[in-house]
């Protein structure tokens, strides 16, 4: 049992306790964390309390929702009352919150059951994982690999099924990238969707919370329970929260699926493009009319999102990067390219920014949503600082933020999902954009696809 | 023109490291290259997405 789906129907049904689950995850952890080092802090007393008043809430007929009971882990720097919230920093190295973030109390109030938290890229700037305080998060489908990140330990977590739910961040990628180089599925929401508030920013006006889960349904239940307004987030859009949950047996009649005819297709590697055409050939089976969409710069919106990033996340460490032994090599080196731009470069790509989002907005009008790979190559080796692409020498980071990290600065939402695997064995993800908050579109889209293929019932070797 | 990043950096009093600014220049200019053209084309009615807005106490 590895789905929300499948665990909460066997909650319900007495097949199960919320304590075994906690308990399966808990000896997974035990049995995987000395290989995938996917946690920071394991709160298993914690999580087997929560476990017990879950079930006996569900004995006595409480039902908080398809969360209940069912064991999760929040990215750590999601901020917990009581449990320490590290930031995969030294900044933090001993920061005790004494309050939730929002999306933690609302997982509480879920029912949900904490079982720690994961791993990530230091501050979560950064692809790897590859931490240099807390170590390196290895790839379950291959310990030399890299998970992705900045969400690493989370990506590993779900797909070494020691965790359900496991919740990330994405500020250029994160989410999706380990989603895609762990074989999981991930959701990066509409920028305002999901609360930022007690969540450690990097780039505020970039940073999206969303899940990682072990199947597209999962993915839309953890949504419905983290959405929603919230007065405390300035970002925060006064929506009401949907059912995102897609029905059986989908159709995608009637549906405009864009596909590009350039930049996703370009430097990508040959198995992943071939991947990535069979899941279009695949989506036009199910009834969806593909056609071949001009995109927008991409280029240039990668160019624009990572003027934005580097200031933001530069201002923002500004009081601590006096202290350079505070930050590993890679960070530091980020952090010093922000503090050398112009204030005049940060505004000009906010307002770049601006004739982006328009230009997508355009697009979306002839297409519901639009298909590319997630990253155009299988996870690189920890400690590999460039990729052959096609023939082609590129820089890790950019290499694998190049596809994912454009939709940060629109804002629009994407799912990444599994979709094969590369020569090496490794998975391969597809990446589904869809309109502003229409989140329950690219689920839709990405449950006809699962449903009709089994990439996501695939276990890594780890296991 | 070519931004000099050494000449910036010790204009800003920043306590860059010789050795690390050096590694980090080459990044600095493809930015530099890549978004100039673009920062040069927009026109004066093109508004930040970011954007204040005040809202009275009761909103």
């Amino acid at each position: 049992m590895r789905t929300i789906v499948e665990a909460s129907a066997a909650l319900r049904s007495k097949k199960v306790s919320s304590v075994e689950l906690t308990r399966q995850c808990l000896a997974n952890i035990e049995r995987l964390e000395p290989k995938l080092n996917a946690f920071i802090t394991v709160t298993a007393e914690h999580a087997l309390n929560q476990a017990r008043i879950a079930d006996e809430e569900l004995a006595k007929g409480v039902d908080r929702g398809p969360l209940h009971g069912i064991p999760i882990s929040l990215k750590d720097l999601y901020r917990t009352k009581g449990i320490r919230t590290t930031g995969g920093s030294l900044l933090y190295r001993d920061m005790v919150p004494d309050y939730d973030c929002t999306v933690a109390e609302k997982l509480n109030a879920a029912g949900a059951v904490m079982l720690g938290k994961t791993g990530l890229h230091e501050l979560a700037y950064g692809v790897t994982s590859n931490n240099p305080h807390f170590g390196a998060v290895k790839n379950p489908w291959n310990l030399d690999c890299i998970p992705g990140g900045s969400s690493g330990g989370s990506g590993a977590a779900v797909s070494a099924e020691m965790s359900f739910m496991s919740m990330g961040s994405d500020t250029g990628g994160s989410i999706r990238i380990p989603a895609a180089f762990c074989g999981v599925v991930g959701l990066k929401p509409t920028y305002g969707l999901v609360s930022r508030y007690g969540v450690l920013p990097l780039g505020s006006s970039l940073d999206h919370m969303g899940p990682l889960n072990s199947c597209v349904r999962d993915a839309a239940m953890t949504l419905a329970a983290i959405a929603g307004p919230d007065a405390r987030d300035e970002s925060s859009v006064a929506r009401p929260v949907e059912s995102y949950l897609p029905p059986l047996n989908i159709s995608l009649k009637g549906l405009r699926i864009g596909v590009p005819d350039s930049f996703f297709t370009e430097r990508v590697d040959p198995t992943v493009m071939g991947r990535l055409r069979a899941m279009v050939q695949l989506a036009a089976a199910l009834g969806g009319q593909a056609e071949v969409v001009r995109v927008p710069d991409m280029a240039a919106i990668n160019l624009t999102g990572r003027m934005i990033l580097l200031a933001e996340a530069s201002a923002l460490m500004e009081q601590h990067s006096s202290n350079r032994s505070n930050f590993g090599a890679d960070v530091l080196a980020l952090l010093d390219q922000g503090n050398l731009l112009a204030a005049t470069d940060y505004v000009n790509a906010q307002r770049l920014r601006s004739r982006y989002r328009r230009q997508f907005l355009d697009l979306f009008q002839s297409i519901d949503v639009l298909l590319t790979p997630s990253i155009p190559m299988g996870a690189p080796r920890i400690g590999q600082t460039t990729v052959s692409i096609d023939g082609q020498e590129e820089d890790t980071r950019l290499a694998t933020t190049r596809f994912v990290r454009g939709i940060n600065v629109i804002g629009f939402p994407a799912l990444s999902m599994p979709c094969g695997f590369d020569t090496a064995a490794l998975p391969i993800g597809l990446q589904i954009i869809g309109r502003p908050f229409e989140e329950a579109t690219i689920l839709r889209v990405g449950a006809a696809l699962e449903d009709a293929t089994d990439f996501h019932l695939k276990r890594p070797p780890v296991l | 023109m070519k931004k000099d990043w050494k000449q910036t950096a010790a204009a800003w009093n920043l306590s860059i490291p010789a050795e690390d600014l050096e590694r980090i220049i080459p990044s600095l200019d493809g930015l530099e290259a890549g978004f100039r053209p673009l920062a040069n084309s927009l026109d004066a009615s093109t508004e930040s997405a970011m954007i204040y807005k005040l809202l009275g106490p009761a909103e």
